[in-house]
């Protein structure tokens, strides 16, 4: 009798063995991203996540160029990548508004974030994906020019035309440019603008949205002629540098600086890895007051809500993981990333990342407008402004055309 | 005659059909089914986003929806004609629900108390303009939704089936994710400036790399139909370009304008706009010389030598014997090559991708077709774009071949 009680309960406990592991059925998540400097990492990622939940497997999917119209086709063909990776603030918004996002407002991770990112990923209310990284874009700068020729950090924009008159005068080329390939130029204009209208970029936001607003005013008169001076300053051949000539341009050690965000500054150290470089904001005006750093969050990762549930459920596991302390230490490590995750350890990373640590540290920043902008407006902005630069657009042109894009959104 | 027609009708008439059947099946399925849906498409404002049917719906709108029959956003001449034209009493009340918005639809305010919304029912249901949902319908579509916290969301399981009915039912109370705008996105071609440029390039491009490609595949032809030395390493020269996707041709030439040009102190043509057209129109040329000067070359070798000949026999110059003799002979030759360069321009799209990306007023038909549907985010436009190429596209050859046709000798 004994033996049959024994038998009866090894049974029931191998039963509920066998219960346990039906409920942990293997799940394989699929995850979208377009950072192609972090193809490997994304990988390794996925795989110190696999070894917590040997259960979830994630497949990673890299669209480095076009993401956004490859997502776009997936979305609408209802075959969406359980975990995507979107820019933050309007691509965000337009997607959440469509309703393929899940929302995470009450998630447990979210928890983990600094407030200041939370902004980029909030519509209407609700939180719909996790900000992964923070990223700046100013003036990358090579330092040891500059201590070559005795110069100093400019503060204000009547500096900074003393430091190009002096790297210009000892035969050197101020700004490596690329005006041909026209991407870089959109970053510029809008950090330009919104460093134009300062602390009401919500109230000219709102005014936009309603159809009243406009870009013209009298500081963004003054920025055309930053952009003109920007321009000569950029060498005989400024007009046909593309983004790669720029970088090698800049990496050759005779071009004094580089307007870009620090993404460009990882990809010129690997030309040439002597590079002796720092970052510091681009000054737009005389008041020192008024020089900000153009940061913000930058990459975000969102869930889709058509996924099946247990997806749903695994990614937002994954989701906590990076925000956990394993995998702040890998975002820092492996993917090179300014975390948005709060109390994060960012000691270990290079000087223009701690230069920008810095600014966010004392407050000298300004959000991203362009991510704000409906992504049509940033996407004609760019070609604007090349054509601003190749004289086939005047200032007053190139404003109207931007106003009016931005009514066709409103239609 | 008249026994071979008789004949076919009896016998062959259904083998025929039956002959034909497969093909025509997958004619429709590929290319005739996706051509209307194309038409279709031209007059919706799609932005390639929108879903067909709405994946996440607030709960409050769901139930106003559903419970209430209130349309959440209907359009202008829908609202006056359905509703408002059929009220007796209570027009206010309706109207005062609803804003106006500057793209001509009503939308129905959600912030209200729930009495007013039950009032607003009665109102409808007294003057039988509200579209009843039928209980079948309420809970097939609360069977395909469910709800999370405050939203309902589409299942994961909702076949495509599914879909189309729920789109159907949706559009009983003047539901449409995706809305109709009629002739709007025609209309519209005629006031966008961009357009008219597109066109104006294109017309350019097309007269200039067909009149050019032929006359000098042509003139190669008929060097190489002389009694010169390495003939076939000559033909294999002028063909070889061909053999090259124009993807690649784009890059060596992009190379060449670049390096070539600098090293010559020229400038690179293709960053300006006065000469990045000719760039786009010498590339093109040298690429495409190579298949014509073959067609060509055929047209030669089977014109019969004893004509010529003859001619000469009868004191005809070599100038009589070409314009007499050899042109009119080849003047089938003539049609397709034209044919096939003429429709190739209008609809060139790669090679103003591959070297300007479009900058400097070198978007083509087809390359504005593909901004506007995935950068711009205008699908409906953009289709309705397309559609207007085809109409041009079928009217120029049709002119080109009927005039040509008619000159052509037989003998």
């Amino acid at each position: 009798m004994k033996r049959f009680v024994l038998f009866l309960l090894a049974a029931t406990t191998l039963l509920c063995v066998g219960c346990k592991k039906e409920n942990n059925k293997k799940i394989t998540l699929h995850l979208f991203h377009y950072k192609q400097e972090i193809v490997n990492e994304m990988e390794e990622m996925a795989a110190a996540f696999h070894n917590l939940y040997p259960n979830i497997t994630i497949e990673t999917e890299t669209i480095p160029n076009d993401a956004q119209t490859v997502l776009k086709t997936r979305l609408f063909g209802g075959e969406a990548p359980d975990i995507m990776m979107l820019q933050s603030y309007s691509t965000i918004f337009e997607y959440a508004q469509e309703g393929f996002l899940a929302d995470l407002t009450n998630e447990a991770f979210m928890e983990n974030i600094v407030n200041a990112a939370k902004k980029s990923v909030t519509y209407e209310g609700k939180a719909y994906a996790l900000p992964l990284d923070m990223a700046g874009i100013g003036v990358v700068y090579n330092k040891d020019l500059f201590a070559k020729l005795g110069l100093e950090i400019p503060k204000t924009y009547s500096e900074l035309k003393n430091v190009c008159k002096v790297i210009s005068d000892n035969g050197f080329t101020p700004f490596a440019l690329s005006i041909r390939e026209s991407w870089p130029l959109g970053h510029f204009i809008s950090m330009a603008h919104t460093a134009s209208i300062g602390d009401k970029l919500d109230a000219w936001l709102a005014e936009m949205n309603a159809g009243t607003g406009t870009f013209a005013s009298e500081e963004m008169d003054k920025m055309f002629e930053v952009f003109d001076f920007f321009k000569a300053n950029g060498g005989d051949k400024a007009m046909e540098m593309d983004y790669n000539s720029s970088l090698n341009n800049f990496a050759s050690g005779s071009y004094g600086m580089m307007v870009q965000g620090l993404w460009a500054y990882g990809a010129a150290m690997k030309l040439n890895p002597t590079l002796n470089a720092g970052f510091f904001p681009f000054p737009f005006s005389d008041n020192p007051e008024q020089t900000k750093l153009y940061v913000d969050t930058d990459s975000t990762l969102a869930i889709s809500a058509t996924a099946p549930k247990e997806n749903i459920e695994a990614a937002k596991l994954f989701l906590n993981f990076l925000t956990s302390e394993e995998g702040v230490q890998l975002v820092v490590e492996k993917f090179k990333l300014l975390p948005t995750v709060k109390n994060a350890d960012v000691s270990g990373m290079q000087a223009p990342f701690q230069d920008l640590v810095r600014y966010v540290g004392e407050g000298k920043t300004m959000p991203w407008a362009f991510s704000m902008w409906p992504s049509t407006v940033f996407e004609n902005s760019k070609n604007g402004l090349q054509e601003y630069f190749s004289a086939q657009k005047t200032k007053e042109e190139l404003l109207q055309y931007l106003d009016d894009e931005w009514k066709k959104t409103l239609e | 005659m008249k026994h071979i027609s008789g004949y076919r009708d009896k016998g062959l008439g259904k083998a025929f059909y039956l002959f034909i059947l497969p093909a025509f099946v997958l004619y429709l399925i590929f290319f005739l089914l996706p051509f209307f849906l194309g038409v279709q498409y031209s007059f919706l404002n799609w932005n390639g986003k929108t879903p067909d049917i709405p994946i996440q719906m607030s709960a409050k709108k769901f139930n106003l929806l559903i419970e209430k029959n209130l349309p959440i956003e209907i359009s202008k001449n829908d609202f006056n004609e359905k509703f408002l034209s059929k009220i007796n009493s209570g027009k206010n009340e309706i109207e005062n629900i609803y804003t106006l918005n500057p793209n001509e639809y009503y939308t129905l305010n959600l912030t209200l108390d729930d009495d007013v919304y039950e009032k607003a029912k009665k109102i409808l249901e007294e003057s039988n303009c509200s579209n009843l949902f039928s209980n079948d319908e309420k809970n097939k579509l609360n069977s395909f939704y469910e709800l999370k916290q405050d939203t309902y969301v589409l299942k994961n399981e909702v076949s495509l089936l599914d879909r189309f009915y729920i789109k159907k039912i949706l559009a009983k109370n003047y539901y449409h994710n995706i809305k109709n705008v009629g002739f709007k996105n025609y209309i519209r071609l005629f006031h966008d400036e961009k357009f008219k440029e597109v066109i104006g390039f294109t017309l350019f491009y097309t007269f200039f790399n067909m009149l050019l490609i032929n006359v000098i595949a042509l003139l190669l032809a008929l060097a190489l139909d002389s009694k010169i030395k390495h003939k076939k390493s000559l033909r294999t020269m002028f063909f070889l370009p061909n053999v090259v996707s124009l993807i690649i041709v784009a890059y060596i030439w992009s190379f060449i304008f670049r390096e070539g040009f600098g090293a010559l102190g020229w400038k690179n043509w293709l960053v300006y706009e006065n000469t990045a057209p000719w760039a786009i129109v010498l590339t093109s040329v040298w690429q495409g010389v190579g298949y014509i000067m073959i067609i060509y070359l055929a047209g030669l070798q089977s014109i019969p030598t004893d004509i010529l000949e003859v001619a000469s026999i009868d004191g005809a110059n070599n100038w009589q014997r070409f314009t007499n003799i050899t042109l009119p002979l080849l003047a089938p030759s003539m049609t397709i090559s034209f044919f096939i360069t003429l429709t190739n321009s209008l609809k060139c799209f790669e090679i103003m991708l591959a070297l300007t990306n479009g900058a400097n007023k070198t978007t083509s038909f087809v390359l504005n077709v593909y901004f506007e549907a995935f950068k711009q985010e205008r699908v409906g436009y953009s289709t309705a774009q397309a559609i207007i190429l085809l109409l041009i596209i079928m009217a120029i050859s049709i002119v080109q071949l009927s005039i040509m046709k008619k000159k052509e000798l037989q003998y």
